[in-house]
């Protein structure tokens, strides 16, 4: 049963941290401990928060406002999803990975927690249960929402370019193996932000 | 005749019960429910009420997303990986794929309060349970959006997008 709690004894990292998926459950002292080492920040539209090939920098729980997530550099640059309120992004790449796997841009003006990698990992990986738990449910969540809206777009591309398949057959192309890939990609190059697209 | 391997054996070699005691082992066994499927059968459909996460022991699932009239195949889950995460730790998502039998197999069904009872407790259980959704969401999303890249930059476009 979640502890009743007075929203005036938490400063606002901790109410930003609490509106994720996750942490509903998590006590006001585990709330407080990890909104210790965050930091809130506002960004201005355009701004770049994440870059793709990054090794460093945090993850975000965006508090208000609207980012795009891209994929490829340039006019390559494909805008593969979207973050709303609420969500978790960010270095998820980067702690997993080694390196950010999407540039993230701010597409309005936005206020978001960020909160450092070292301390992410610690907690992914902790044994603490009441400190970490939240914070794997927090991004399991973020990542369920994420493949969810971003399949559903590749099926509808599958579809239209006619590769799906009547029910109950065989595919004519096996669905890809999810391989086990924990390959580190090279040195990232001097980047370029994505330009702005009005892809809405 | 095959020698059946009891499911309390296959669940013990999974990597859910990881570093879980014995005690533990079977109370969680217990709450779980072997599930076998054919090639071709479905574990579940998109707009099913249920909670419940597949976690696969042996033979393959594959995800599939719907279409009009067909369906897009989406990914291919082996042993040791998890189908139906998606809702299992997020109740305001309904299902919105099919798990299918890619060939004979099994899966154990885990209701969500094997999550919930092991959590409230701190127990092993749901920090694997939490780490496999993450291994298997992780790999999804990657795979999702290098797909979704591709299909971006070759995917003819339907004719009334042409100039």
């Amino acid at each position: 049963m979640p502890e009743t709690w007075d929203p005036a004894e938490f400063d606002e990292r901790a109410l930003v941290l609490r509106c994720l998926p996750g942490f509903e459950r998590a006590s006001r002292e585990a709330l407080l401990d990890i909104a210790e080492s965050c930091v809130l920040r506002r960004f201005s539209i355009g701004t770049v928060l994440v870059e793709e090939g990054s090794r460093s920098g945090g993850l975000y729980v965006l508090a208000s406002g609207y980012v795009s997530l891209w994929r490829g550099k340039g006019k390559q640059a494909v805008c593969v999803g979207e973050v709303c309120p609420g969500e978790l992004f960010g270095h998820v790449g980067a702690a997993f990975w080694g390196q950010a796997e999407l540039t993230c841009q701010a597409e309005s003006e936005l206020c978001a927690l960020e909160i450092p990698q070292w301390r992410f990992r610690e907690l992914v990986a902790a044994n603490e249960f009441e400190l970490a738990s939240p914070m794997r449910a927090a991004l399991v969540v973020a990542l369920a929402r994420a493949v969810r809206r971003r399949e559903e777009r590749v099926a509808r591309l599958l579809v239209d370019a006619g590769a799906g398949e009547p029910p109950g057959q065989e595919p004519r192309v096996p669905p890809p193996v999810l391989e086990a890939d924990h390959r580190r990609s090279p040195e990232p190059s001097a980047a370029e932000p994505p330009p702005r697209r009005n892809w809405r | 005749m095959a020698r059946r391997i009891p499911f309390r054996n296959f669940l013990a070699s999974s990597p859910l019960m990881a570093g879980v005691d014995q005690e533990s082992m079977l109370a969680a066994t217990r709450a779980m429910r072997p599930r076998p499927f054919r090639q071709g059968e479905a574990l579940f459909a998109p707009g099913d009420g249920g909670r419940e996460m597949f976690l696969v022991l042996a033979g393959s699932v594959r995800i599939e997303l719907p279409g009009d009239e067909l369906r897009a195949p989406m990914a291919l889950l082996g042993p040791g990986e998890l189908a139906g995460a998606t809702n299992f730790f997020d109740a305001r998502t309904p299902r919105y794929c099919w798990a299918v039998g890619a060939e004979r197999g099994l899966a154990a069904m885990i209701p969500p309060v094997v999550y919930i009872e092991s959590a409230r407790l701190g127990h092993p259980i749901a920090r694997n349970l939490e780490q496999l959704a993450l291994q298997s969401l992780l790999k999804r999303d990657r795979l999702s959006q290098r797909r979704y890249v591709e299909l971006k930059t070759t995917a003819p476009r339907p004719r009334w997008h042409r100039a």
